[in-house]
């Protein structure tokens, strides 16, 4: 019974941390072979009941690491071209950092290509397929999550 | 008699001609029905006669891959999720050709001749496949390039980014024919099935 008492204890010892700060988790980070940029894709998943920001993010494999964001519009360009027809084509990709990347309370955002990423400016050496690295990710209210980056090979 | 015989003549001239006719109309029906999954281009533009250079150095003219198909792409090595995305698919579809793939050329055109070395584009182009080839060359000749397919790019403002400048372009991926025509482009979203469709497709298609 003592025994118990003091499993019972040391679980809610255990579980309060996670409650309390971590309430914001990374699932599936991964990223892709690089040699200067790179890239970390990841989805966050808010566990509490109160909106969240993913802030700023730091590995210590890159000099340095920034919120990103890509866009997509359609552009009048490819019009010129004779023959040209259907609507495929006469795509414009653009990107630009942002400060912060929101994660609705109870729900989840996803980094994914074509969208939010994290960037990885200045790679100290070449990230290779089958690797792992760690990467900090600091939000407004869960403060502080660590997790590990795992390299896909491209294709 | 002589009236007869000539009318029987013409008759036989005419039946000749129009199954000759016929004939013709189906052989040249049949070939342009070449199935493309990207959108059709009847009149594209033909590769300009133009000397880039390759990762290796060596000099890559666009007009003198005839006989091969040709796959565009244009974007730049600091780029971390289009241009790898894009080069990723591309990839796959380039090696789900198996020995087709010998007859396609796969090029990454830099829109950031400031920064995509030859050097660097060597590294870059080598994550992906060993045979892609990264281009670069004098502002005139990319110029050329770029207003041949109409690709827009544009050096955004640094707003503090430890990135350096960002550079915004077009995501299409153009295939050029075995006469080095523009037969159909592809956006960056495509599927990598649709794009070794296409690439096969345009192969067959001597």
């Amino acid at each position: 019974m003592k025994n118990l008492l003091a499993l019972a204890v040391s679980l809610l010892v255990l579980a309060a941390p996670a409650g309390a700060a971590g309430t914001v988790s990374a699932a599936g980070a991964w990223s892709r072979p690089a040699v200067d940029t790179g890239v970390v894709y990841l989805t966050l998943v808010n566990s509490s009941s109160r909106p969240d920001r993913l802030l700023a993010a730091a590995s210590p494999v890159a000099r340095a690491v920034e919120l990103h964001e890509s866009t997509t519009s359609s552009m009048s360009g490819m019009k010129g071209m004779s023959g040209m027809s259907g609507t495929s084509g006469g795509e414009m990709v653009s990107m630009h950092e942002v400060k912060a990347i929101p994660v609705p309370p109870r729900g989840r955002t996803t980094l994914g290509p074509g969208g939010y990423h994290i960037m990885l400016i200045g790679l100290k050496r070449p990230l290779t397929a089958g690797s792992a690295f760690p990467l900090r990710l600091r939000f407004a209210h869960a403060g502080w999550e660590s997790v590990v980056v795992h390299v896909r090979a491209m294709g | 008699m002589v009236q007869r015989r000539f009318s029987l003549f013409a008759a036989v001239v005419l039946v000749a001609a129009t199954l000759a006719f016929g004939a013709w109309s189906l052989i040249r029906d049949r070939e342009p029905a070449l199935a493309l999954d990207g959108a059709r281009i009847d009149a594209g533009p033909a590769a300009p006669n133009v000397v880039l250079v390759d990762q290796h150095g060596q000099p890559f003219d666009p007009a003198r891959e005839r006989g091969r198909v040709l796959v565009l792409f244009f974007g730049y090595a600091h780029c971390p999720d289009i241009c790898p995305t894009t080069l990723a698919k591309v990839a796959r579809a380039y090696r789900s050709l198996g020995t087709s793939a010998h007859d396609v050329t796969v090029a990454f055109v830099t829109v950031d001749p400031k920064r995509d070395t030859s050097a660097a584009l060597a590294k870059y182009v080598a994550l992906f496949d060993p045979h892609f080839l990264g281009v670069t060359g004098t502002p005139q000749a990319l110029e050329t390039m770029y207003r041949t397919y109409h690709v827009w790019h544009q050096e955004l403002p640094n707003n503090g980014s430890a990135a350096g400048y960002l550079v915004a372009h077009s995501s299409s991926i153009y295939f050029l024919d075995q006469a080095g025509r523009l037969r159909t482009v592809h956006d960056w979203t495509d599927a990598p099935a649709t794009l070794a469709h296409d690439m096969k497709a345009l192969v067959t298609a001597s």
